[in-house]
């Protein structure tokens, strides 16, 4: 099924990109407001939809794969994880706290016509070139802290492969069943056109699926982003855009057939540009369509400094951290997970124990104020925690002393 | 909810976390007034997320709370009825 053939790639990439720009809008089906609502107000109804997002891509992901629709299982964008994968991950998730949007989240946002999502979109543009200056460092740490040497879990092993899967899978069905049960899947909301997070959910697990399916690889989008950037520093410093190797490189080479296919981030026209960035550019206009036809559409002027100088750093972070961990939510979250791709694991490892820690931190840098309740709550959270463990470890050594008495 | 003074707050324009800590800090600082019923909070957004996290976290609050489309923002009222 998979094409090489550049127009029908790109057409089919853009289409695909509008469908889920719309989704993505109207869903507002923000990754970062999952990690949000769960630690500041402890509600888990979007984080609840991503395992039945998980579920769905596994299953179509998998058997897709034992069918011919998914030439490439691992796809040829996926490598072995190193330490570069988890030190970026915490510099995404730094990133995306501080940005209020990952690197789908900013495009689907801008087009609402809020100028920090902007402000955030220039932000990645700068650290996608900022990157390219560090590159040849980044990849000699990268390939010298290789963690494990396979792409996926269970790489060569078809059973245990097929064990994980079924289990992990019927674990998350049950949890499904549950929380449907008491109507934990759905969510009150009075936005225009709003789609409820189940259903947005399972839309992105196939219009990802199709993805995979014409262009060989699961959704990707960050090297879309230093692709423009390129294009963009070309104009202004051409000779300096033509010296650096990341410019140089190519990203993406596999054989699809009789075709030897590349891609890479300098600015000219490859497979990057047919699949990453007729995908970006599908989503943009996707959700500017959308915002467009509710009337959203609407640009209120400049945010507060504070706020504009988190939302650009914030998209400088997260692009290096992309950067350097070659990937972001969309690739490893979306695409990894489901395939149980080891990057996508060590990418989480990372990520998440960032955002956690940054989100009562980053709002007291944005807007100085004193948030009492909620970093009390942190604080109560933490001090569970750790009261959690010192009366385990208290049980342990009052068993271990009776123990010894008797 | 109508006849109770009115306490307005626009946060137009301005995106998560922010939103939902502004509105949070708000409610704080005139938590007596909105309990009995003397004020209602009157938020204007256009962050479409907001309409989901605010009124969720207002009833749990045990606030009462209304949401109106208006033509290019949303208008949320938190108040006792």
């Amino acid at each position: 099924m998979m094409t090489s053939e550049p127009l029908l790639l790109a057409s089919g990439s853009g289409l695909l990109g509008f469908a889920f720009g719309v989704v993505l809008y109207r869903g507002d089906y923000c990754m970062v407001a999952m990690l949000r609502d769960f630690f500041l107000i402890r509600n888990t109804t979007l984080l609840r939809s991503f395992v039945l997002y998980f579920l769905v891509a596994s299953v179509l992901f998998h058997v897709g794969g034992l069918g011919s629709l998914l030439p490439f299982l691992p796809p040829p964008t996926f490598a072995p994880p190193s330490l570069a994968t988890m030190a970026g991950g915490v510099l995404f998730g730094v990133g995306i706290v501080l940005a209020g949007g990952c690197v789908v989240g900013t495009l689907y946002k801008m087009a609402g016509g809020n100028l920090i999502n902007w402000i955030a979109f220039a932000g990645i543009l700068a650290g996608s070139l900022l990157y390219a200056e560090v590159h040849p460092l980044v990849q000699q740490f990268s390939s010298q802290t290789i963690l494990i040497h396979s792409i996926t879990a269970a790489q060569n092993n078809s059973v245990l492969k097929a064990v994980i899967l079924l289990t992990v899978i019927a674990a998350g069905l049950l949890a499904i069943w549950k929380w449907s049960r008491h109507g934990g899947l759905n969510v009150t909301a009075f936005a225009k056109g709003y789609i409820q997070p189940w259903k947005t959910a399972i839309i992105l697990a196939l219009l990802n699926f199709f993805y995979y399916v014409l262009s060989g690889t699961p959704m990707g989008i960050t090297t879309a982003y230093a692709k423009a950037a390129a294009y963009l520093e070309q104009v202004f410093l051409p000779g300096h855009v033509a010296g650096l190797a990341y410019f140089q490189e190519n990203s993406v080479i596999f054989q699809a057939g009789e075709t030897l296919i590349t891609g890479g981030a300098g600015p000219r026209m490859d497979f990057i540009s047919h699949t990453e960035l007729a995908l970006m550019v599908g989503i943009f206009s996707g959700a500017l369509a959308t915002a467009l036809y509710y009337g959203e559409f609407r640009i209120y002027g400049l945010p507060p400094r504070r706020q504009a100088t988190a939302a650009l750093a914030g998209g400088i972070l997260l692009a290096m951290g992309a950067r350097i961990a070659s990937g972001c939510n969309v690739k490893f979250f979306l695409g990894g997970l489901p395939l149980l791709a080891w990057q996508a694991i060590f990418f989480y490892c990372g990520y998440g124990r960032r955002s956690l820690d940054r989100h009562v931190h980053s709002d007291s840098l944005c807007y100085k104020m004193n948030y009492d309740n909620l970093v009390q709550k942190q604080q109560h959270w933490t001090s569970a925690m750790i009261m959690q463990t010192v009366s385990m470890l208290i049980r342990r050594r009052k068993k271990f002393l009776l123990g010894r008495q008797s | 909810m109508t006849d109770s003074k009115k306490i307005e707050l626009d946060i137009l324009g301005q995106v998560c976390p922010a939103c939902l800590l502004v509105v949070l800090r708000e409610m704080n600082t005139h938590q007596r007034e909105l309990k009995n019923g003397e004020a209602r909070l009157v938020i204007r957004t256009d962050h479409r997320d907001t309409t989901r996290t605010i009124p969720e976290s207002a009833r749990k609050m045990g606030y009462d709370v209304e949401v109106r489309n208006l033509e290019t923002c949303y208008e949320i009222t938190i108040g006792k009825k």
